[in-house]
């Protein structure tokens, strides 16, 4: 659908993704993983900055994340009461059951009303859904306007983050790109400058527009409207100029009440880049004077989630991108070598789950430290999620043959005692009478890039036999 | 709502229902907020006044004004305005005037007091738009305003 700044082997030849071969190409430019790390771990120490300065952070995180259980174990309840109200505010509410009901009811939209012009402000749905090839290939200009978005958008790419779209870029490189689209000068790079070029060349584009499409953060069923949150405005700018607004949203993306904001937006923004609350947290309760609103309701996927009782809860995320900024494995294999719309520990719970053959590697990219379920502003059980997809992975046969191999020496061994002694045996002489390239080489992966350890003169079985003998 | 649409939000609803994990009770979503006394005895307004110099928005405490309501001011919390204008994403330059009687602690507080369904659009403008998209530097003025200024009346 998209390509990659830096071309990543993301789809090995199997047609899968190859988590592992993307992320040692992204790793082989030394300077930009080292940068592209602190840049991740700045914000991560933002966001913990923020978080210590709200008194009954915890017990935030708690009624949030039981909000959405309570929201997700009643969601055709609240589905049905949001479409009611919605439509009451005068909203047309429309509904996919995937990515290609979803953009043909986008262009249906437009066609019945001879747009032709989109202004898009950020929505990891329609990335999701490829809407932007899709209308593109049928004659409408999509302007996605999101500073991030738009260059990564002119680069050909897709987003590396779902927060900050262009994470893994730097300032020289959208500066040549702003050169070869904008017409900027050559060489210029200093953001203000930069994004000023932008501020111009999409005011035209808003001017211009026919239609708005934007993302929705949380979706109130109570009183059929939903809330939208950007730092640029940009969403804002698009509703209040088009004559058409379209907002497409995850089912999951429902809360009950008006009052569950509260929680909510003090929550997301610190979370995701340690500001106390997004510049603008906007409130659509119907379209203007004369303005047609829609909201496409989208499934793709997220009702097999929620039927899976280990995954479901992986539904209450509210895209904040916490995870990503703390996941050591995310900083330093950057967002394209996921091969999916949402990256990190969160995007490696939830892809998978359309389709485990092809997204076998994700749950792997994790080192199931847990320092993503420890920032997640809606306790998603991340870290044990990863670890039991990787168990759905092995079960159902989507390892490579070296790996299925490992595993399965791996169990013979450890189920008979005497052969586990006898290899030991070996591996603490072969350890020590091997020269080092050798070791390291008969250790696999784990050895490329470490030391041997130093073997024990004996087993801790010969030494527990020692010292605690007769004991045992 | 078009026959293949009708037979996709059932199909939808029809497969929510069937997946439906076992139920979870509804919780209250306020959760207890620090009052004006447990700021150490700061003023809502002088509370507002620093988180809003902290988020780049100008904060002034004079005349008397009714246009919005100023929001999450507890110390440390967000400062935000709640604008029904939307006139506020063209603007250069915003300014807000508020009364100081409608300094709220919190957004719990605010959702409380306000009626978000009363108009068709409603922000909380927290301060001038801004970007930080290129290498995480930070850019005043992104789309919208490139200014915030926010004024507090006082009877
Ligand atoms: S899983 Fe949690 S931390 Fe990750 S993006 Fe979603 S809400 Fe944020």
């Amino acid at each position: 659908m998209t390509q990659r700044s830096f071309e990543l082997p993301v789809v090995g030849a199997s047609g899968r993704v190859d988590h592992p071969a993307a992320a040692a190409a992204f790793n082989a430019d030394v300077a930009r993983t080292e940068w592209h790390d602190a840049s991740l771990w700045f914000v991560r120490e933002k966001r913990d900055r923020a978080a210590s300065t709200v008194p009954g952070w915890e017990e935030l995180r708690a009624r949030a994340s039981a909000i959405k259980e309570h929201a997700l174990t009643h969601l055709d309840e609240y589905l049905v009461q949001f479409e009611a109200n919605a439509t009451r505010n005068g909203m047309q509410v429309h509904w996919a059951r995937d990515a290609d009901e979803h953009n043909r009811i986008v262009h249906g939209i437009l066609s019945a009303q001879g747009a032709s012009r989109l202004v898009k402000s950020k929505s990891m749905l329609t990335e999701e859904c490829g809407l932007n090839p899709y209308l593109e290939a049928r004659g409408i200009e999509v302007v996605d306007t999101d500073l991030g978005e738009r260059i990564v958008q002119l680069r050909g790419e897709g987003p590396s983050h779902i927060v900050m779209p262009a994470i893994h870029l730097r300032k020289e490189e959208v500066g040549d790109t702003f050169h070869d689209h904008l017409g900027t000068p050559a060489g210029l790079a200093e953001p203000n400058a930069l994004a000023a070029a932008a501020r111009e060349h999409l005011r035209q584009r808003f001017l211009a527009a026919d239609c708005t499409l934007t993302g929705i953060n949380f979706a109130i069923a109570e009183t059929g409207g939903f809330v939208v949150c950007t730092n640029e405005g940009n969403a804002d700018l698009g509703m209040a100029l088009a004559p058409i607004h379209i907002a497409s949203v995850g089912i999951e993306k429902i809360i009950p009440r008006v009052e569950d904001l509260g929680v909510f937006l003090r929550l997301l923004a610190r979370s995701a880049t340690g500001q106390a609350v997004t510049a603008y947290s906007t409130h659509v309760h119907g379209p203007r004077e004369g303005q047609a609103l829609h909201v496409v309701l989208v499934d793709n996927g997220r009702t097999r989630q929620l039927a899976r009782e280990e995954f479901w809860r992986s539904l209450k995320c509210i895209r904040c991108g916490a995870c990503m900024n703390t996941c050591p494995i995310y900083r330093r294999s950057g967002g394209h070598s996921y091969g999916s719309t949402v990256p990190g520990p969160i995007g490696s719970v939830l892809t998978p789950g359309l389709d485990l053959d092809r997204y076998a590697t994700l749950p792997f990219a994790s080192t199931l430290c847990g320092s993503c379920t420890a920032v997640c502003p809606v306790m998603i059980d991340l870290d044990t999620q990863l670890f039991r997809w990787r168990q759905r992975v092995v079960e159902n046969g989507h390892v490579s043959l070296a790996k299925r191999a490992s595993i399965d020496g791996a169990t013979r061994v450890l189920d008979r005692p005497r052969l586990f002694r006898l290899l030991g045996a070996v591996a603490r002489i072969g350890l020590r009478i091997l020269p080092a390239p050798l070791a390291r080489r008969a250790a696999g992966v784990w050895g490329r890039t470490r030391e041997a350890p130093v073997p024990p003169p004996q087993s801790f079985r010969a030494w527990y036999r020692r010292h605690r003998g007769g004991a045992a | 709502m078009s026959a293949p649409e009708r037979s996709a939000r059932d199909a939808i609803l029809a497969a929510v229902r069937e997946a439906r994990p076992p139920a979870v009770a509804r919780v209250e979503a306020p959760i207890a907020s620090p009052t004006p006394a447990g700021n150490g005895g700061i003023s809502r307004t002088d509370a507002f006044n620093a988180a809003g110099i902290a988020a780049g928005a100008d904060v002034t405490v004079c005349a008397r004004g009714d246009v919005a309501r100023i929001v999450d001011a507890a110390l440390g919390g967000a400062r935000s305005v709640l604008s029904f204008s939307d006139v506020t994403p063209f603007a250069a330059r915003v300014v807000v005037v508020v009364n100081e009687e409608d300094l709220v602690d919190d957004l719990h507080a605010a959702y409380a007091r306000i009626d978000v369904r009363a108009h068709p659009f409603g922000a909380f403008v927290a301060g001038p738009s801004k970007t930080a998209d290129i290498e995480q530097s930070l850019v005043i003025g992104a789309h919208g305003p490139k200014a915030l200024s926010i004024v507090v009346g006082r009877a």
